[in-house]
């Protein structure tokens, strides 16, 4: 019951928030949305180079085969192990992004209520509260796009 | 104990698995269970060669996928030494007949190393491998082995006996070798599970710290 009461609270306060809890609303946003955009990044990369580390422990384990550390059997072994691994290399992008991306859009609408709370305070100039209501219609627009439509996409080199 | 410290806990159990995993693996990766090197050589009799009952012999189980290594060598004059495999069966039998050791026993696979050529060109199956005077060999065996598209070793669960018998072919009776097996151990499960505990333990982490997070955010407001 007062689990409820709570919510309603924060759901009435959203439009409303004051100039410091705005605020707070959009470095928290922005710190998560970083946050998950390095672990996109991260990701991204692990699986772009999952080929290059493949060669890599293929090269080993062939010299450690040649300096007598394992035999034939082992050797086979570890070749499948390593095959495995540049697998699960490449599929862990799947499970990280989809994580990250839902991670992101979530930072981003904190972002967006930050943005609109600021556009709509009063104790603010009326030219700043306009961009501000522009920053946050641009967001909006940026999390529209990038969740109803898979094929656009922002992507950071 | 309060929240933060037993997510930090968690933390640091999570960051020793990591590293105690591969360590593990590492470490335990070969148990050895017999080890006779140079310095202290196995040494039998050249009667071996006509009663099993005098060859040296090794009793080993294997389970699933599990494999042993066999290195066998000999720096000896007048040596003449063989190694053959055999299922416990087949030895027991051969034993009670007091029989001389078969010539041949189970297929393993044994390794020469040759740099720089691919590792499937320097290994070979055998059912005996033989050693005068001097020579090395690595011998994989699993229990099983199949020559189709290469050299394979199929994993047989059972017991094995590795016989070594052979003669001297100078004045003396004595045949002196070097002899070690190794056996898979617990090495590889251990690295997996340490490593998924671990894994497993820092996401735990990362969604309580999340959920504290937005807790807080939603007490700010």
């Amino acid at each position: 019951m007062g689990e409820k009461i709570k919510k309603t609270r924060l759901f009435e306060s959203i439009p409303l928030l004051d100039k410091r809890k705005a605020m707070k609303f959009i470095i928290y946003g922005l710190i998560a949305a970083i946050l998950f955009g390095l672990i996109m990044m991260i990701s991204r990369s692990i699986a772009q180079n999952a080929g290059t580390w493949e060669a890599i422990a293929n090269q080993e384990n062939e010299m450690n085969y040649w300096n007598g550390v394992y035999g034939y059997s082992d050797y086979l072994r570890r070749q499948e192990e390593i095959d495995r691994t540049r697998y699960w290399m490449e599929f862990q992008d799947v499970i990280f992004m989809n994580v990250a991306r839902v991670g992101v859009n979530i930072a981003l609408v904190f972002i967006v209520i930050g943005f609109l709370s600021l556009g709509v305070a009063e104790d603010i100039d009326e030219r700043t509260r306009r961009i501000y209501l522009i920053i946050a219609g641009l967001i909006l627009f940026v999390i529209m796009f990038t969740t109803f439509f898979a094929s656009i996409s922002i992507s950071v080199e | 104990m309060d929240s933060k410290k037993l997510l930090k806990l968690f933390l640091i159990l999570a960051v020793i698995l990591i590293i105690a995993g591969p360590l593990l693996g590492f470490f335990l990766d070969k148990v050895t269970i017999e080890s006779r090197e140079a310095s202290n050589p196995l040494i039998i009799q050249e009667s071996s060669t006509t009663t099993i009952r005098d060859a040296y012999h090794k009793d080993i189980t294997l389970s699933r996928n599990q494999m042993i290594i066999i290195e066998f060598s000999v720096y000896y004059p007048d040596v003449s030494a063989d190694l053959i495999i055999l299922g416990k069966g087949t030895y027991d039998q051969e034993f009670a007949a007091d029989n001389p050791p078969p010539g041949s026993g189970l297929t393993f696979l044994y390794s020469e190393f040759t740099y720089g050529q691919p590792a499937t060109y320097s290994s070979s199956p055998a059912t005996v491998v033989t050693i005068s005077n001097d020579g090395y060999w690595y011998i994989e065996f699993a229990g099983g082995y199949s020559g189709v598209g290469g050299d394979y070793l199929i994993s047989r669960p059972g017991n094995y006996v590795v016989v070594v018998y052979g003669n001297n072919v100078g004045p003396g009776t004595e045949v002196t070798f070097n002899l070690t097996v190794k056996v898979d151990g617990p090495g590889d499960f251990l690295e997996e599970l340490f490593l998924t505990i671990g894994i497993l333990l820092l996401a735990c982490c990362a969604i309580f710290y999340a959920y504290s997070y937005l807790n807080k955010l939603r007490r700010g407001m």
